[in-house]
């Protein structure tokens, strides 16, 4: 047989239908005697003469199949629809239909999941591609979440799960449900579809949880609807689906996987007696950081406080000092006025001026309290403002303190001069005469003159003796006892 | 929907608060003033938290509705048929 190519040309050989089947059955039993094909069995038909006839496929392709009664026997099991499936066989051709097959010789299940798994590992590459599956994408989950949502079904034991482990670790959480189917067909959209509604409620955090079950009960949570919905979520979602062996495609893309639902729900709450130790804590941190600051603003104040008092008590010294001083500067000059044989008149004097200036030291004195007082208790207003504020403060108040005498010293001075002007010389000098008593008291009244005593009339140019004749109480037309009318 | 939308600061936001205070008051720059008021103010984000903390009954709620934007109360206490989902 030597088939020509290229342009036909007139017939030398023609083939008959059967030659050319049996011209390809030969050259398929030849090339592939014997291999191994993996795949889902479908269409299981058996014969009355005991030989099997399926197909086997897979997401691409298919191929006929057929188990001879005499291979069935020792082929370790016979064909069933949905079983993934590895046979062992060798491609043949069915001359009379022209139909190429598989003649099995041996099956061996792939597993009970055998398609299941090819399919997911075939997703979960895709996905990886994609970049899905990277952990970087991971988000942290809220520490504590105040709304947490959950897609699963109203009516299963994982919405309960969750119920119960909320309701015992984190009570004031607010939980909001959305039912969906999480299994059978079209269960995959309803489960994105949900995940869609909740994503518009934001939560802090999202369950998406399902009880467990066998890897076809969980298969919608394989499918690429419900992974890329939880990849695109923009409230992180935790992954509680099934039980802990059982890993699906939305466990790997979620941003947190929890091995059962109760799990997901203990890892987006947070402990209750976990958060009440932290806030205790945190109590004491408040009190112990605020304790600190208020001792610091005590030793600042104490020293402030400290620089004035001892700032008032030199000013104050320097201010008796000097008043001493003004008092025997007056002294001295009461002194020089006065002549040697005025003693009496100058004890009294004397006694006089002391009085005045000690009357001005205790006025001084008094003003010196009170200011100390008034700044005492401006410092304690300050409580808590800052030691160099305090300073400049205290330096004011000294400053305040330095003119306040420097008045005060003006006031003496105008005193002196006062003092000066009303010497009795002067008066005396003017005509006016003042009596004194034995022992050189001045003798004011009436009443300190008692019939037959003596007494010294003090002139301008020395003193005459007298003697009381008699006492006449009542104003004389003359007379020179109101003060008022000499000055 | 959003019923409960309060303007109160969240849990975590109260906790954040609190842990960014108590790191300020170890700083010794803020004076005495801005610390008693700092303190207080951290006070008040504890005593509601723990006041958060103390609520017993956790609240659920359904979004209903064909796109889910009604909110109902769910009760989850009535024993549900045995359903094994």
């Amino acid at each position: 047989m030597t088939p020509t190519s290229g342009l036909p040309s007139a017939p030398e050989t023609v083939w008959t239908v059967r030659q050319v089947n049996d011209a390809a059955r030969n050259l398929l039993e030849r090339e592939a005697p014997g291999l191994w094909v993996k795949g889902e069995v479908s269409d299981v038909y058996r014969a009355r003469s005991g030989h099997w006839y399926f197909t086997l496929k897979d997401e691409e392709a298919e191929i006929s199949c057929v188990l001879y009664r005499w291979d069935a026997e020792k082929a370790d099991g016979s064909p069933k629809d949905g079983d993934g499936v590895r046979i062992w066989g060798g491609l043949t051709l069915y001359e009379p239909k022209g139909r190429y097959q598989l003649r099995a010789k041996r099956i061996e299940p792939e597993g009970a999941d055998g398609q299941w798994k090819r399919l997911f590992e075939a997703r979960r590459r895709k996905l990886e591609a994609e970049g899905l599956i990277d952990p970087d994408r991971r988000r942290p989950l809220p520490r504590f979440p105040e709304t947490v949502g959950v897609v699963t079904s109203l009516s299963g034991a994982a919405l309960r799960d969750v119920a119960s482990a909320l309701r015992r670790r984190a009570p004031w959480v607010r939980l909001v449900v959305r039912g969906t189917r999480v299994q059978g067909e079209d269960a995959a959209q309803e489960v994105a579809d949900a995940l869609g509604a909740m994503i518009r409620r934001r939560p802090d955090v999202i369950v998406v949880a399902r009880g467990g079950g066998s890897m076809e009960d969980l298969w919608c949570f394989n499918e690429e609807a419900v992974a890329r919905a939880v990849a695109a979520s923009p409230v992180p979602v935790v992954s509680g689906v099934g039980h802990e062996t059982d890993v699906t495609l939305c466990d790997l893309v979620a941003d947190h996987r929890a091995p059962t639902p109760t799990a997901a729900a203990e890892v987006v709450a947070p402990d209750r007696e976990t958060l009440a130790q932290r806030l205790d804590e945190r109590t004491e941190r408040l009190a112990s950081g605020l304790a600190a600051k208020l001792r610091l603003a005590r030793v600042g104040l104490d020293a402030g406080r400290r620089r004035l008092a001892s700032g008032l008590v030199a000013r104050a010294r320097l201010a008796r000092v000097r008043l001493n001083a003004g008092r025997r500067e007056l002294v001295r000059q009461a002194h020089r006025h006065a002549g040697a044989g005025r003693r009496n008149w100058l004890a009294a004097q004397r006694r006089m001026l002391a009085g005045l200036s000690r009357r001005r030291l205790v006025a001084a004195a008094d003003r010196l309290r009170a200011s100390r007082r008034l700044l005492g208790a401006r410092a304690a207003d300050r409580v808590g403002q800052e030691g160099a504020r305090l300073e400049d403060r205290a330096s004011a108040m000294t400053r305040a303190a330095a003119s306040r005498l420097r008045d005060r010293r003006a006031v003496l001075a105008q005193a002196a001069a006062a003092l000066e002007a009303r010497s009795p010389l002067a008066t005396l000098r003017r005509g006016f005469a003042a009596a004194l008593g034995p022992d050189g008291v001045l003798l004011r009244r009436v009443g300190d003159f008692a019939p037959g005593e003596t007494f010294t009339l003090r002139v301008v140019d020395g003193g005459v003796r007298c003697s009381v004749l008699a006492v006449e109480p009542g104003t004389l037309e003359l007379g020179a006892s109101d003060g008022q009318r000499h000055d | 929907m959003g019923s409960d939308t309060t303007d109160a600061p969240s849990l975590e936001k109260r906790l954040a608060r609190i842990d960014e205070i108590v790191k300020t008051l170890d700083d010794d720059s803020v004076g005495l003033s801005r610390a008693l008021a700092l303190y207080e103010e951290g006070m008040e984000h504890v005593k509601k938290a723990e006041a958060v903390l103390s609520e017993a009954e956790l609240r659920v709620t359904e979004l209903a509705g064909p796109d889910g934007s009604e909110e109902v109360d769910l009760d989850l206490e009535g024993g549900d048929g045995p359903d094994d989902l």
